[in-house]
């Protein structure tokens, strides 16, 4: 139906397989889409746990170059695979990480991918607090269905409550 | 029932119609919503463009 995500999927779970990448999972509008209606986006953003090397520095260089062996090229913060623009990004902090680590498997088509769960991505489409992170909040709560106990113990633990409360009363 | 009463009827009576296609669409398995991402790509690439905004437009033919 869609080769090219499918391919874009295909390369990003080999490259996991060869250890070029550590854990990874789709985030940003895709994922939100898994959850709602498809909505308008233009990447697939997908997040990767990092080590850092030796000087404390995360660096996508690796990455980069095992991506150019395979012939695909970056384009300006993204990466063209099979015509669809992958942005990479590394965990960039506590929540990221945790929503990472409990990332749902699903499948698309005949791959299986990750994908954050729908209360990693609600929090944090709140901690990044965008005017359209507010909007894909709305989307997610009237067309998804949270477990609104692990959601508040996500928002409690990561200082979210207050945004929480100003976004949904 | 005045017009505004009927009006008001009709309205609510759209917008719940509205709510309800939404959460059809949200129903939806992820290849056909990823299929409707590409369409809305289409639809909204040349405004962007039209912004100086660069977006590609998934390419379905490129394998």
């Amino acid at each position: 139906m869609l080769p090219d995500m499918k391919l874009a999927l295909e390369v990003v779970n080999r490259l996991e397989r060869d250890g070029i990448i550590g854990r990874y999972a789709i985030g940003g509008a895709m994922a939100a889409v898994f959850y709602t209606e498809p909505v308008s986006t233009f990447d697939i953003d997908i997040f990767i746990a990092f080590s850092a090397n030796p000087s404390g520095l995360i660096s996508l260089s690796p990455l980069y170059e095992a991506l150019a062996k395979k012939g695909f090229s970056v384009s300006g913060e993204h990466v063209e695979i099979g015509g669809v623009p992958v942005l990479f990004l590394a965990a960039y902090n506590a929540l990221v990480e945790e929503a990472l680590e409990k990332a749902v498997e699903i499948h698309y088509e005949d791959i299986t991918t990750r994908i954050f769960s729908l209360e990693h991505v609600i929090a944090i489409a709140l901690q990044t607090g965008r005017p359209k992170d507010r909007g894909r909040v709305a989307m997610l709560l009237s067309q998804a269905k949270p477990d609104m106990t692990l959601l508040d113990d996500i928002l409690h633990r990561y200082g979210l409550k207050g945004i929480w409360t100003k976004w949904t009363s | 029932m005045d017009k505004m009463d009927q009006l008001k009827k009709i309205a609510d009576q759209a917008f719940r119609s509205k709510e309800a296609r939404r959460a059809q669409l949200a129903k939806l398995p992820f290849e056909e919503k990823v299929r409707i991402v590409v369409e809305l790509q289409k639809i909204q690439a040349p405004i962007l463009r039209a912004r100086g905004i660069k977006v590609k437009v998934w390419d379905l033919k490129s394998r």
